[in-house]
């Protein structure tokens, strides 16, 4: 992001920005991600399960006890992960064709966690290290060159049960010469019965009640604001009206109806 | 002219009325809430009807409404005048919270006052020193003014 939009001591101005479009070529649906325990295996072996679509072929990379590595190259720099290679069983590659929602086969890739450290497994180091890593690399002819692929990175967490869950602790997306981070925002989900003014109030800003929302508040990520409510929210006094943190900077998004029925994501 | 979040709220205000508060706009002015709250039980103004003023400046919600007691209230954070201390009207404010937001945490206030930051430092002295004496005054205070 560079320090473009940060706030500057000496003003109280908060600036505005547009972001441009980017599009995604293979969706991994974050719900479906999970871990089920097999069941009459010996021990604590669990398969990892999840949903994905992807527009082009594509070949799925899951490592473990990967290490992070950037190359330097300004022009295009490169994420990829590296598994120690002591580390039985710690990289695996799938082949799958376009289409959408595909089921990762059950069982495909399992987990047994007498072999690992449950530290290693937990432990999460932005830009360093993670437990686990999910690629997806689209493959074949056609391919826009400016997409690269997409990187999950997850972790594991155990709860008082002494089940084991699995979250997503970062996304990363390869787009043209850049990395990109893919963070969630707020403001779109399903509201229950209790919600305000039914389903059409998701949608609007609810400043004016009128206009649709389509301003982010970062770093908080709440969408919450349309144009014109923004101007006055920066002239005001630049918090967010939904937690009341200090704004760095707002930013523009396009939503299309669609997406915004289900999830969105922001690309920063 | 009427904005549209302004008439939103005040026909949800009427469709979905809140529990015990009764809020009509004035005929003349879509600005100004006549508003009525109800003692609620369990407190010492159980029983009574307690009048209060609403406001919405000019730069509403940017700026919070302005609220007054009309109705003459015992209580440590309403003051003779009928002023409120309550964080959502000042520094606390938000342009997400609405009218029915800051309706209701008055209504919560008359539950749970907080004697921590009184506007009339008498009132939360004897609330603090003596409950009891402070109860029975403020349940007068509901028979005498509130009781319409």
């Amino acid at each position: 992001m560079g320090n473009r939009g940060t706030t500057n001591a000496n003003s109280k101005r908060v600036q505005q920005e547009d972001v441009p479009v980017l599009k995604s070529h293979n969706n991994l649906r974050r719900d479906s991600l999970c871990l089920k325990k097999i069941r009459g295996s010996p021990g604590d072996v669990y398969s990892l399960n999840f949903v994905f679509s992807c527009t082009f072929d594509c070949i799925i990379t899951i490592q473990l006890c990967a290490s992070e590595f950037r190359s330097a190259e300004k022009d295009a720099p490169t994420l990829y992960f590296y598994t120690p290679p002591e580390l039985e069983n710690g990289s695996f590659q799938y082949k799958f064709s376009k289409g959408a929602i595909h089921e990762f086969p059950e069982k495909a890739f399992t987990l047994d966690f007498n072999k690992y450290d449950l530290e290693d497994m937990t432990t999460y180091k932005e830009d360093e290290y993670c437990p686990i890593v999910i690629t997806i690399e689209n493959q074949g002819r056609n391919i826009p060159q400016v997409y690269r692929h997409k990187c999950l990175m997850l972790i594991l967490t155990k709860n008082s049960r002494g089940e084991y869950n699995i979250l997503i602790k970062k996304q990363c997306l390869l787009f043209d010469k850049n990395i990109f981070k893919i963070e969630d925002i707020y403001g779109f989900e399903k509201q229950d019965d209790t919600g305000d003014f039914g389903d059409e109030s998701t949608k609007e800003c609810i400043i004016c009640y009128t206009n649709t929302k389509n301003t982010v508040v970062y770093p908080c990520r709440h969408i919450c604001l349309c144009n014109s409510c923004t101007q006055v929210v920066r002239m005001q006094n630049s918090k967010c009206p939904i937690c009341r943190l200090e704004a760095e900077k707002f930013i523009t998004v396009e939503i299309d109806k669609q997406d915004a029925e289900e999830e969105v994501n922001l690309y920063s | 002219m009427i904005t549209p979040r302004i008439k939103k709220e005040t026909e949800r205000l009427s469709t979905d009325p809140i529990v015990g508060i009764y809020a009509t706009p004035d005929e003349t002015n879509f600005r100004h809430f006549h508003v009525q709250i109800s003692g609620p039980a369990d407190t010492p103004y159980n029983g009574g009807l307690f009048k209060a003023e609403l406001f919405l400046p000019d730069e509403y919600p940017m700026v919070p409404p302005k609220v007054l007691f009309r109705t003459k209230i015992f209580h440590p954070n309403i003051d003779k005048l009928g002023r409120i201390c309550l964080d959502i009207l000042k520094k606390n404010w938000s342009p997400a919270l609405q009218i029915r937001a800051v309706l209701v945490s008055i209504q919560s206030l008359l539950s749970d006052a907080n004697l921590d930051d009184p506007l009339d430092e008498e009132v939360a002295e004897l609330f603090k020193t003596d409950p009891e004496a402070a109860e029975e005054k403020a349940r007068q205070w509901t028979l005498d003014y509130a009781n319409e």
